[in-house]
C-alpha cells in the first residue's frame, strides 16, 4: 500500500512541481558536467603548461564540489522542507487513518529516493550530452584547439556525481524525517487555514528610514573617498562592509517605499487591475520579506563572481602585453655583485647560443638603498591599492639601470627613446597604478634624491615600460641615470630577446625546455648552474599560457558556483510562487466568477510572478555595483572599463536564468491553477 | 417573460471509469424581481446547479436562457463578458481578496466591466454606503467581522447592478443574528433595486425572506411553492 501511494505521489508531485525535478536535474548535469572536465584533456591541444594548469583547475574545482555540495543540500533541504509543510494536512490525514509513524517515514523515503534517482538518471545523460558541447567552451577557454575529438563518457565523473548526490539524498530523508516527528496530528489539523494579513507599514518611519540609510551610504562614500581610506585600511574595510549591509537595509526601505509610493498614486494604482497586482506583489514581497533579502544576498553573490570572474579574463589578457613586452627574457642572477663573466658567454657554454636566436639587449639592473616608500609614501593616498606594497612585507626599494641601456630596451621594441640631459633621470614603470601616484610626486618636485644623491626629473619623464618579461606587473618604479652615475652594486642582469621571424618556433623551444628544467628543479637543473650565478628564464608564450589558464580557473569556478547559487534563487522563488497558487486558488476563481476573462487572469497571474522574480535582482544590483566598485578600487588586476562589459555580460545570464525559471513558473501556476479549476 | 428559464438541464461527473449523473433533467422559471430559494440535502446537486446556472460549468444537455441569453452556446469568453453584465455572486466564504481593501473588492466586478476610474471608485463607495460600511471602506478583509464581509461581499455582487444575484449559502458561516441582518439586506436589495435573487442554501431562516421555495433531490427539483403559503 505504501509503494502504491509513494507512486501515486511522486507521480502528482513532479506534475506539480516540475521545477523542482527541473533543478534537480540541473544540478546534478552541471556537477557532472566540472566532474568530467579530466575527459576533456584528451581532446583539447594544451601545451605541457596548460596541462599542469588544467590540472591546478581540477585541484580547485574538487575544493570547490564541497561548496556546491553544501549549497545543494541547502536548497534542496530548504526546497523539501517547503513542499513537506505544504503537505502536513495530508500527513495529518495518514495518522488519522491509523498509519504509523514508520510507514509515512517509509512513504517519504520511497518518495525522496524516487525523485533523487528519476533527477540523478536525467541529470547524467543531459551531462553527458551537454560535455560533448562544452569542450569547445574549455578550448575556447585556453584559447586553443579541438583535435582528437572522441565521445566524452567519464564512469568516475558519474560514480563522483552519483556519491555526492546520495548524501544529499539521504541528509535531505533524515531532515524530513526529524520534522515528521516533530508533527503531531492535532497541530497538524489546525494548520487548515492560512489567513493572510497585509502588513501596514508607517510611512513616515519608512521615509526616516530610507532618508538614514541613505545619509549613511553617504558618509560612507565620502570616508572612502577621503584620504582616511588609505590612512586607515582596516577601518576603511570596516566601513565597506557596512556600507554594504546598509546597501541592504536601503533596498528594502526602498522597496516598501516604493510600493507606498505606488498604492498612494491614484494615476498609476487605480489604472485597470494594477492596484490588485500592486497589493498582492506587496503582501507575498512582506511575506516572505527576510528570504527575499536572503535570495538577493545570494544573487549579489552570484553576479559579483561572474562580472569579477569575466573582467579578470578580460583585464588579464589585455595585461599581457604590459608584462611581457618581449619574445624571451632570460634573468642573470649573479651571486656576487661584481661582473666577473658574460651571462652571454656562460650560456654559450651551456649550449644555448642568446644571440643567435634575434635582437638581444642586456641590461645591467642596480639596487639602491632608497626604499620606494621613503620617496613616494605621501603620494600613495591617491591610489589604495599600492598602498599595501608600499607599507607592509619586505621594503621594496629603488631600482636603477643606466640611460644607455634604457635606448637599447626602446629600441629593441621599436619605440623612440627619451632624451635627457646631463643629470636629468627618468623613470620606467609597468604599473598602470604608479603613473598616477607619480605624478602626483612631480606636482611639487623637479628633483629626487636617491641615495644622497640629487637628481633632475626629466619632464614627463615617467613611462609605462616594463624593463623585463613577468608573470605579473611588479615592476613599481625604476630609475634610468646617467651611465656614470651608476655606482650602486648590481647582481642582476637582464637578456631580453626578440626572436628572429625565421627561428622564431627554434628559438621558443629552445627557452621552453630551458624554463622546463629550470621550474621543475629535476636533476636536469644543474645543466644551467654556474659558479657565477644563477639563470631564469621566461617567454611571452609562458606568461601568456599562464594568465590564460589561470584566468580559465578563475572563469570556471566563477561560473560553477555562481550557477548552482543562481539554480538555488531561481527555484527557490518558483516554489514560492507555485505554492501562492495553490493556496490562493479561491481567490483567483472568485475573480473569474465576477467577471474577469482567462485572459485577464493570466495577465495577472503573469504580472504579479514578474514583479517577485525582479524585486530581488532590482535589492541585488545596486549592491553589486557597489560591491564592483569596491573591488576596481582594491585590487590591482580589476579595471573599471572591462568589468562594465562582464557586468553586461553577467546581467545576461542573470536574466537568462532568473528570467527563465519566471517564464516556466508562469506557465506552471497557469497550469496548476486551470488543472485545480 | 421570466428572467431566468431552464430547461431539461443534465450536468454529469466522471467518477472513475463510469459517470454520475448529478442534475437529471432540470426546468425552472424564475421572474424578474424574484427572491427565489432553492433547498436540500447535501449532495442533492444544488451547488452544481448554481455553477450551471452562472455559466461556470457547462451542461451536458439542456436550454438555459438568462435575460433572453442562450448560455449554452456561448464560449468562454462571452460566458465572461454575460457574468459581468447580468450576474452578481455571493459565496459562503465570503471569496474576498485578503490583500485588497473594502472598496477596492467592491471596484473588481467595475474594472472587468471597463467603467472607468473616477466613476467605479463612486459607485462602490454608494454601494457599500447602500451595505452599511461607509466607515469601513479601506478596511482590509482581516479587519473586519464574518458579517462584514459578507456585506462587502454583497456590495461586490450588486456594484455592476446585474439583473440576477446568485448566492450560495450566503449565510452559511454567519451565527444566527448576523445571517438575520444579511438576509434582511439581500430582501431590502431585492425590494429597493428590484433585483432577482437566487439563493442555494441549508438554512430554514431564508424561508421566512424568499418569495419561492425550490426543493432538490438527487439532482431533480421535486417540490415547489410559495413560503408563505
Amino acid at each position: 500500500m505504501v509503494k502504491q501511494l509513494a507512486i501515486r505521489n511522486l507521480k502528482r508531485s513532479i506534475q506539480d512541481y516540475r521545477i523542482y525535478l527541473f533543478t534537480f536535474t540541473f544540478s546534478i548535469t552541471i556537477v557532472y558536467l566540472f566532474q568530467s572536465l579530466v575527459n576533456q584533456q584528451t581532446s583539447i591541444a594544451l601545451s605541457q603548461n596548460q596541462l599542469g594548469l588544467m590540472n591546478t583547475i581540477l585541484r580547485a574545482l574538487e575544493g570547490v564540489n564541497i561548496f556546491v555540495v553544501i549549497a545543494f543540500s541547502a536548497l534542496l533541504a530548504g526546497a523539501n522542507g517547503f513542499l513537506l509543510k505544504r503537505r502536513q494536512q495530508e500527513f495529518a490525514i495518514y495518522y488519522a487513518l491509523g498509519m504509523k509513524q514508520h510507514q509515512v517515514a517509509q512513504l517519504l523515503a520511497l518518495e525522496t529516493f524516487g525523485t533523487g534517482v528519476i533527477a540523478l538518471i536525467l541529470g547524467i545523460i543531459l551531462g553527458v550530452a551537454i560535455s560533448q558541447i562544452m569542450i569547445l567552451m574549455t578550448a575556447q577557454l585556453f584559447q586553443t584547439t579541438v583535435i582528437n575529438y572522441q565521445f566524452l563518457f567519464s564512469w568516475i565523473a558519474i560514480l563522483k556525481t552519483s556519491v555526492y548526490f546520495l548524501i544529499i539524498i539521504i541528509g535531505i530523508f533524515l531532515l524530513n524525517y526529524w520534522q515528521l516527528k516533530r508533527y503531531r496530528i492535532t497541530s497538524l489539523l489546525k494548520n487548515k487555514q492560512k489567513t493572510y494579513e497585509l502588513k501596514r507599514v508607517l510611512q513616515q518611519r519608512l521615509v526616516l528610514e530610507w532618508s538614514g540609510a541613505t545619509l549613511l551610504i553617504l558618509s560612507g562614500y565620502f570616508f572612502l573617498q577621503s584620504t582616511w581610506f588609505s590612512k586607515y585600511f582596516f577601518v576603511s574595510i570596516i566601513v565597506s562592509l557596512c556600507m554594504i549591509l546598509t546597501c541592504i537595509w536601503l533596498n528594502i526601505t526602498s522597496v516598501k517605499l516604493v510600493f507606498q509610493l505606488l498604492i498612494r498614486s491614484k494615476y498609476h494604482y487605480l489604472k485597470q487591475l494594477r492596484f490588485v497586482t500592486i497589493r498582492t506583489s506587496w503582501q507575498q514581497i512582506n511575506e516572505h520579506l527576510w528570504s527575499i533579502v536572503g535570495m538577493s544576498l545570494l544573487i549579489v553573490s552570484a553576479w559579483s563572481i561572474l562580472t569579477l570572474s569575466f573582467s579578470y579574463r578580460h583585464t588579464s589578457e589585455a595585461v599581457i602585453q604590459t608584462i611581457a613586452p618581449y619574445d624571451a627574457t632570460i634573468v642573470f642572477h649573479s651571486y656576487e655583485s661584481d661582473k666577473v663573466a658574460s651571462p652571454v658567454d656562460l650560456l654559450l657554454e651551456k649550449g644555448v647560443d642568446v644571440k643567435a636566436l634575434g635582437d638581444i639587449t642586456m641590461t645591467n639592473i642596480y639596487t639602491t638603498e632608497t626604499t620606494l616608500n621613503d620617496l613616494l609614501a605621501e603620494y600613495n593616498m591617491a591610489n589604495a591599492s599600492l598602498y599595501t606594497f608600499f607599507d607592509h612585507g619586505a621594503p621594496s626599494f629603488l631600482r636603477v639601470i643606466t640611460y644607455d641601456d634604457y635606448v637599447n630596451i626602446a629600441q629593441l621594441l621599436g619605440i623612440e627613446p627619451i632624451r635627457t640631459r646631463g643629470h636629468e633621470v627618468l623613470f620606467l614603470t609597468n604599473m598602470d597604478d604608479m603613473l598616477p601616484v607619480f605624478e602626483d610626486y612631480l606636482q611639487t618636485h623637479e628633483t629626487i634624491d636617491i641615495d644622497g644623491q640629487r637628481y633632475g626629473i626629466r619632464e614627463d619623464g615617467y613611462i609605462k615600460l616594463g624593463i623585463e618579461n613577468e608573470d605579473f606587473s611588479r615592476q613599481m618604479l625604476i630609475a634610468v641615470v646617467p651611465e656614470r652615475e651608476a655606482k650602486w652594486p648590481q647582481y642582476t642582469t637582464v637578456l631580453n630577446v626578440m626572436y628572429d621571424q625565421k627561428k622564431s618556433m627554434q628559438a621558443e623551444q629552445l627557452l621552453d625546455e630551458m624554463y622546463q628544467t629550470l621550474i621543475n628543479f629535476d636533476e636536469k637543473q644543474n645543466q644551467y648552474d654556474t659558479q657565477y650565478g644563477s639563470f631564469s628564464v621566461l617567454t611571452k608564450q609562458h606568461v601568456s599560457e599562464q594568465v590564460i589558464g589561470e584566468t580559465a580557473l578563475v572563469v570556471y569556478i566563477g561560473m560553477y558556483s555562481s550557477i548552482i547559487i543562481l539554480l538555488a534563487c531561481a527555484t527557490l522563488l518558483s516554489l514560492h510562487q507555485l505554492t501562492f497558487v495553490i493556496e490562493r486558488k479561491s481567490e483567483y476563481q472568485t475573480l473569474l466568477d465576477i467577471g474577469s476573462s482567462k485572459k485577464q487572469m493570466y495577465q495577472q497571474l503573469k504580472k504579479q510572478m514578474i514583479v517577485y522574480f525582479i524585486v530581488p535582482v532590482l535589492l541585488a544590483f545596486p549592491q553589486v555595483l557597489a560591491i564592483l566598485w569596491l573591488m576596481v578600487k582594491l585590487a590591482l588586476e580589476i579595471e573599471a572599463g572591462s568589468t562594465m562589459i562582464s557586468l553586461a555580460v553577467s546581467t545576461g545570464i542573470i536574466i537568462l536564468i532568473i528570467g527563465g525559471y519566471c517564464i516556466v513558473s508562469i506557465q506552471s501556476g497557469w497550469r496548476m491553477f486551470m488543472k485545480q479549476k | 417573460m421570466p428572467i431566468i428559464a431552464c430547461n431539461n438541464i443534465c450536468k454529469s461527473f466522471p467518477m472513475g471509469k463510469e459517470r454520475v449523473d448529478i442534475l437529471k433533467g432540470i426546468s425552472l422559471s424564475v421572474e424578474a424581481g424574484e427572491f427565489v430559494a432553492i433547498i436540500g440535502e447535501s449532495g442533492s446537486g444544488k451547488s452544481t446547479f448554481l455553477n450551471v446556472l452562472s455559466g461556470i460549468m457547462p451542461t451536458d444537455k439542456g436550454e438555459m436562457v438568462i435575460a433572453g441569453e442562450h448560455l449554452e452556446v456561448m464560449d468562454e469568453n462571452q460566458l465572461a463578458l454575460f457574468r459581468r453584465q447580468y450576474l452578481g455572486f455571493i459565496f459562503q466564504s465570503y471569496n474576498l481578496l485578503t490583500q485588497l481593501s473594502a472598496l477596492e473588492n467592491v471596484e473588481l466586478p467595475l474594472i472587468f466591466a471597463g467603467v472607468p476610474k473616477q466613476k467605479r471608485r463612486e459607485q462602490a463607495k454608494r454601494m457599500l454606503e447602500k451595505v452599511g460600511l461607509a466607515d469601513r471602506m479601506d478596511h482590509l478583509p482581516s479587519e473586519l467581522s464574518g458579517g462584514q464581509q459578507q456585506r462587502v461581499a454583497i456590495a461586490r455582487a450588486l456594484v455592476n447592478n446585474p439583473q440576477v444575484i446568485l448566492a450560495d449559502e450566503p449565510t452559511g458561516n454567519l451565527d444566527s443574528k448576523t445571517s438575520i441582518e444579511i438576509l434582511e439586506l439581500l430582501k431590502q436589495l431585492n425590494s429597493e433595486e428590484g433585483t432577482t435573487f437566487v439563493v442555494v442554501t441549508h438554512s430554514h431562516v431564508v424561508y421566512d425572506y424568499a418569495d419561492r421555495l425550490i426543493e432538490m433531490k438527487d439532482g431533480l427539483l421535486v417540490t415547489e411553492g410559495k413560503t408563505k403559503e
